[in-house]
């Protein structure tokens, strides 16, 4: 439900850069998501495309991409992958983790047109 | 139009419609943009924060799932300890002012923001919410957000802490099917224990689902039918905000 919040945001900033550089065309934006983020890929689509409908970035392209969760493990300092916030430390058991990757929700690239 | 936070509803141009067909071959690029796209809440938060930091307001934020006994601790904790401490409320609720109307009854201190088809609270709510409330000599604001346990805990509205309420009668498996709003809060709330001889709800079970998502969570069990367990609530109140106020005499941007 608040996928449709986010993809405001999105549109917002798609704007705000579409503007600031000049730019008379995204063809497509990259948004970059953390697996462990509670954002559901199909509810941001279907937020995309209801959204864009009519408006100048009807049949522009969401390109979504997932971020693996990564975490150290604070007491053994295993780096290692994690499936869930409560799964365990595959080494020593303990559940305390330092996040490097997995709550990300990021515009990392778009394809323009630029205005010369 | 807000000066703070520029609002002022963003539109988006309607597309033209182009009669003519041939196309242009164009500079077509791929630019990187890295930007968090939460960023604009983000930032009004931060503002909300200054904001708090500067006139000693601690700001709580509540978390739960719809009926999990958010109003009726506030009622409570207005009824009890609300001569000792000048307490602001927000109540976000999808409809209906109810929920402020019932805390009008301790305080005149309260607004009530509705989200409508909104799931969650933002900062910029938050930031318009101020403008309703007496904020002379305010120590703490507490923020009932809207009850959903998924949505609110990605939207930051400025607070020092954030806190989950989980209720004896939803079963002790919530923090492992809910794990983001408990990895975000700092202190996690078991409600309505006077419930317990009821109900096959494990206690210790589901202190250590809480823990498995956040060791360092700070835990209190209590009924806001009882009070069992308001001392210890009432000492976390004045503890958090005695550190929350040393470290904002501390910080320095
Ligand atoms: N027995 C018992 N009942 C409680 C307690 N706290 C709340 N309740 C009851 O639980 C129901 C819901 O309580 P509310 O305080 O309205 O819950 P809420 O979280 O504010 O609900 P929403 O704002 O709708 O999400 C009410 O019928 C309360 O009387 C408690 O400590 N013990
Ligand atoms: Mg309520
Ligand atoms: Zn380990």
């Amino acid at each position: 439900m608040h996928e449709a919040s986010i993809c405001k945001s999105l549109l917002e900033m798609m704007q705000k850069e579409k503007e600031a550089k000049n730019y008379s065309k995204i063809y497509s934006v990259t948004v970059e998501t953390g697996e462990l983020q509670l954002v559901v890929p199909e509810s941001l689509d279907f937020a995309f495309q209801a959204l864009t409908k009519d408006t100048e970035f009807e049949g522009t392209k969401l390109i979504q991409k997932i971020i693996p969760a990564k975490a150290i493990c604070k007491d053994c300092r295993l780096e290692q992958t994690r499936d869930s916030l409560y799964s365990e430390c595959k080494n020593c058991g303990s559940f305390k983790f330092e996040m490097l990757s997995g709550m990300e929700l990021q515009i990392s690239k778009m394809e323009v047109e630029q205005n010369v | 139009m807000c000066n703070t936070c520029g609002c002022g509803n963003t539109t988006f141009t309607t597309k033209h419609k182009h009669s003519h067909s041939h196309e242009h071959h164009h500079n077509h690029d791929e630019v990187s943009v890295e930007q968090k796209i939460l960023d604009f809440n983000d930032e009004l938060a931060h503002q909300n924060e200054h904001f708090f930091h500067d006139n000693k307001i601690f700001c709580l934020n509540l978390l739960s799932s719809p009926g999990s006994g958010k109003t009726t601790l506030l009622e409570a904790t207005l009824r009890e300890f609300g001569d000792q401490f000048k307490i602001g409320l927000v109540e976000g609720d999808q409809q209906t002012d109810f929920d402020a109307q019932r805390l009008m009854k301790y305080s005149k201190n309260v607004t009530q923001i509705n989200t409508n088809r909104g799931c969650h609270l933002d900062s910029h709510m938050i930031h318009h919410a101020l403008e309703n409330l007496d904020l002379e000599n305010l120590e703490y604001l507490i923020v009932e957000n809207v009850g959903n346990l998924v949505c609110p805990s990605m939207f930051k509205l400025g607070e020092a802490k954030k806190i989950v309420i989980l209720s004896v009668t939803e079963g002790e498996d919530k923090p492992l099917k809910y794990p983001n709003a408990f990895f975000e809060s700092e202190l996690a709330i078991i409600s309505k224990i006077d419930l317990l001889p009821y109900l096959d709800f494990d206690v210790e079970k589901c202190i250590g689902y809480i823990k498995q998502v956040k060791p360092e969570m700070k835990i209190i069990l209590l009924s806001s039918k009882t009070l069992e367990g308001f001392d210890e609530w009432k000492n976390w109140l004045i503890e958090e905000k005695e550190s929350f106020l040393s470290e904002a005499m501390h910080h320095h941007h």
